[in-house]
């Protein structure tokens, strides 16, 4: 259990963009997804793309059995701080012992979960929050005060989720009764059940430090934990909601892809994340073997980004003529062996707050050659940075730099190596390279498009545009919040610096008498919503 | 003729020994040079892509990576000659403790593994080097250079595909659970070994059969046919003598591929020793790790060249006036 000095910077409330955990990259101040860890080796090939999510669930629920799960893992970095977890594994873990207040669901939307309700007061800067009726494991209710200690703590210790709870006034906020508390913000914000349903802000009894010992409101508890190796876990059989179906927990780390994926096949485990593109093309959609394909449409955007503090790509012209250079369904097929869908210059594809409206920009070499004439970059000559980083990442720019020749675009590729790639020396340095985040419009504006964000990558900085998201933020109504968030798109898709191509799937696999999975983009394998799987 | 006694194998022993010591150093140095060069270094790998020029500084000097690299080296060496190995980065725990288990679990699967190795390789090196050319000696050829040919991650799959996967008859994955010992669970031990066996017999049996070829075609057990000596004595006299003395040489690299070949192995099958622990440390860049596996490994590699030069000393009596 390591309280290893972790400083984040992550600024990401809500959901955040992610990044995938491949072989060579290792760990980060953000929670690293176990993703889609693919080999893929390019070349297009006839596969049903757009195919949607979870296999059919096998018949009707039933309880009991051991459900054994082979995770990526995270080696010795492995942890049961649950409020500073790194890797896909701790958060699969974090989620079985303890709860957050709020969780989202496979759409997005934030639900209540140690919380009953979120009121807001006369200006959304001052909200109600009222607690549920719940009990951690050791026997103790949950109140206003370990929820007060988690808070504490996480920004104390600038854990995981410091970022997102950051614009809670810590000082003015105050317990009003054991199950509620006056929540101050330091500016209103209307979305604050997203702050708190932020992936790390498990909610721990107050003065709690044996992490060693989970003590949560989880459905499940804790047997044994062996960090980088497995951990055995219990229903709890206290739990205040519905009661898992499966009896017992096992959590496996299987670094390895190919014996993750023999482990499955072999029957030593009834589920695994993150499988390759070629597997998962072995074992094919139809699921009517031994195992059957867990597949999650748009679960992380692969996006070009031009700076557009950068003397060529500062025109917007030329902006324009790159986004039109790219044949997203051909790099779909030839980067991510059709285990993707195209992309329209935009994040967070599938969320409410998605500008699904807007045209979809298609492949347009003859226009995109006129607008470079129009401004005096004709025969365009451009370095493009890509890297093995992200499977898929430099079969893209491959195509990319093949497709972006009929338009009289010369695109150098220039390789860096995958450990390398995200180093200070080349990320947030260049002014074209590629990159992959997960999360919708709002988290990955906060990321990336304000003057606080830490991955600006695209050098945005229109002013005006930024005042108008910060103020659409504190609309405390869904769906009028939704659609300024969508007209904010409409700037973005014109002038913006990013070329979003494509969406990669997540990919798992599981043995097909499991059933119950329902499939979110936050997270691998349903975002490990294990309490409503069971064993057929 | 001086230089037959006691006092001279001793001194030759103290020469070996002294060299040793002087090679592990210069291993010590390669290891920390090595971690140095490698992409990136520890704060960024921990940090990752959330890395800001401030919290770099900051974890740096946490870390006392912003110290001089040969005050560094030395910090390093000084714990691990005083058996401190330093700590994780990721773990936050003592390296000793932290691989202690996995270090056992190789020596346990190398141990059996060359256990089995060595009468196998000698047995059929020998039975095809006296009879070169023979139809037993052409399928022993054929097979182990195609062992010699097929790397172990491809004999690994392979067999992990027919053995596990296709007939059922094994798990695919070496899923010891933690703490306990890999002797305590023989079925997980199988394709690992399987898979060393395939690779290391390969090399093997073909260095014993040149050997008892070589000796069995000499002027000196000519010589001893020709006086009427019958074959199964000139065998048991002149050729295994001769090819026990290739034997020895053919455990010691054995001994020195395994150390590398398990690596490669350990991935493929989960197998929970050090190997992995080198692959998923040099991933996380934990460098206190890498460096200590690593040292661990070569120490092991000059310790069996160590052992395997004594040995091949005391059984040829010629090295030992050699100057």
């Amino acid at each position: 259990m390591t309280d290893q000095p972790r400083p984040t910077t992550d600024p990401a409330p809500g959901l955040t963009r992610r990044r995938v955990l491949q072989g060579s990259l290792s760990a980060g101040g953000l929670i690293l997804l176990p993703g889609v860890l693919a080999a893929c080796g390019g070349g297009g090939g006839a596969v049903k793309s757009g195919a949607t999510g979870s296999p059919a669930s096998t018949a009707t629920p039933s309880r009991g059995g051991r459900l054994r799960v082979g995770h990526v893992g995270g080696g010795t970095a492995e942890t049961l701080d649950p409020n500073s977890g790194i890797v896909g594994i701790d958060v699969a873990r974090a989620r079985q012992l303890y709860e957050l207040l709020f969780d989202f669901d496979a759409k997005g939307v934030p639900q209540p979960r140690l919380a009953v309700s979120l009121e807001p007061g006369a200006r959304p800067d001052r909200w109600t929050l009222t607690l549920r009726d719940a009990a951690f494991h050791g026997g103790e209710p949950l109140t206003a005060d370990d929820v007060l200690y988690t808070w504490r703590r996480i920004r104390g210790k600038a854990l995981q989720s410091a970022n997102a709870i950051a614009a809670i006034d810590l000082k003015r906020t105050r317990k009003a009764s054991a199950t509620q508390i006056d929540v101050v913000l330091s500016r209103p914000i209307g979305d604050l059940a997203s702050l708190l349903a932020h992936r790390a802000s498990f909610i721990i009894p107050a003065d709690f430090d044996d992490f060693a010992k989970p003590n949560g409101t989880g459905p499940f508890t804790l047997v044994s934990f062996k960090s980088g190796e497995r951990s055995l876990m219990r229903r709890n059989a206290d739990y205040w909601g519905e009661a898992p179906y499966v009896d017992e927990l096992e959590q496996i780390s299987i670094p390895d892809t190919t014996a993750r994926y023999n482990a499955l096949q072999g029957g030593q485990v009834d589920a695994i994340e993150a499988i390759e593109f070629a597997q998962a093309r072995q074992i094919g959609d139809a699921g009517n073997g031994p195992v059957k394909l867990v597949r999650t449409p748009n679960a992380s955007a692969l996006p070009t980004y031009m700076r557009l503090d950068d003397d060529v790509f500062a025109d917007q012209r030329v902006r324009t003529a790159m986004r039109l250079a790219v044949d997203r369904e051909q790099s779909v097929q030839a980067a991510l062996l059709g285990y993707g869908s195209i992309g329209n210059d935009l994040f967070g594809k599938g969320y409410p707050s998605y500008a699904d409206e807007l045209p979809q920009r298609a492949y347009d070499p003859e226009q995109a050659r006129s607008l470079l004439k129009a401004a005096g970059q004709e025969g365009l000559t451009v370095k493009l940075y890509t890297s093995r980083a992200v499977p898929g990442m430099q079969e893209a720019a491959t195509a990319y730099k093949q497709q972006a020749q009929a338009a009289g675009i010369t695109i150098d590729l220039q390789s860096v190596p995958a450990a390398d790639y995200y180093s200070e020396r080349y990320y947030l340095k260049v002014a074209f390279g590629q990159d992959q985040w997960s999360g919708s419009f709002e988290s990955t504006t906060l990321d990336g498009l304000l003057p606080d964000s830490g991955f600006n990558i695209t050098a945005w900085d229109d002013g005006v545009w930024q005042r108008r998201f910060v103020e659409a933020q504190s609309i405390v109504d869904a769906d009028e919040r939704n659609t300024v968030y969508q007209e904010l798109q409409q700037p973005l898709y014109d002038d913006g610096g990013l070329i979003v191509w494509g969406y990669v799937d997540f990919l798992d696999a599981a043995s097909s008498k499991v059933g119950g999975i329902v499939p979110s983009p936050l997270f691998n394998l349903g975002y490990y919503e294990f309490r409503s799987w069971w064993l057929g | 003729m001086a230089g037959v006694g006691r006092h001279s194998l001793r001194g030759l022993i103290a020469r070996r020994i002294a060299i040793t010591v002087g090679l592990l150093w210069i291993i010590s140095l390669l290891v920390f040079a090595a971690t140095q060069v490698l992409p990136g270094d520890t704060a960024s790998a921990i940090l990752g892509k959330t890395a800001t020029p401030e919290s770099l500084a900051q974890l740096r000097a946490q870390l006392g990576l912003d110290r001089p690299v040969t005050e560094q080296y030395l910090d390093w060496l000084g714990g691990v000659v005083s058996g401190d190995l330093g700590r994780s980065l990721a773990a936050g725990l003592p390296v000793g403790e932290l691989i202690g288990d996995r270090v056992g679990a190789t020596l346990v699967l190398a141990a059996v593994t060359l256990v089995l190795l060595v009468p196998i390789a000698l047995a059929l090196g020998v039975l095809s080097g006296m009879r070169r050319d023979g139809k037993l000696d052409q399928l022993v050829s054929w097979l182990t250079l195609a062992g010699v040919a097929v790397p172990e991650f491809v004999t690994g799959t392979l067999l992990a595909l027919l053995l596990a996967t296709w007939l059922g008859w094994l798990p695919a994955v070496s899923l010891i659970p933690p703490g306990e010992s890999p002797l305590a669970h023989p079925q997980f031990m199988v394709l690992p070994v399987l898979t060393l066996l395939v690779a290391g017999l390969a090399s093997t049996v073909r260095l014993v059969r040149v050997g008892v070829a070589e000796a069995a075609e000499s002027g000196y057990t000519e010589m001893a046919r020709l006086s009427g000596i019958s074959e199964r004595r000139v065998v048991r006299r002149w050729v295994l003598p001769n090819a026990l003395a290739a034997g020895v040489q053919v455990i010691a690299l054995t001994a020195q591929w395994l150390v590398g070949g398990i690596v490669i192995v350990e991935m493929v099958f989960q197998y929970p020793g050090v190997g992995q622990t080198l692959v998923q440390s040099v991933q996380s860049q934990d460098i206190p790790v890498v460096q200590a596996v690593a040292l661990i490994i070569a120490a092991i590699y000059v310790l069996l060249n160590l052992l395997a030069d004594v040995a091949l000393v005391l059984l040829v009596p010629k090295l030992r006036t050699r100057r």
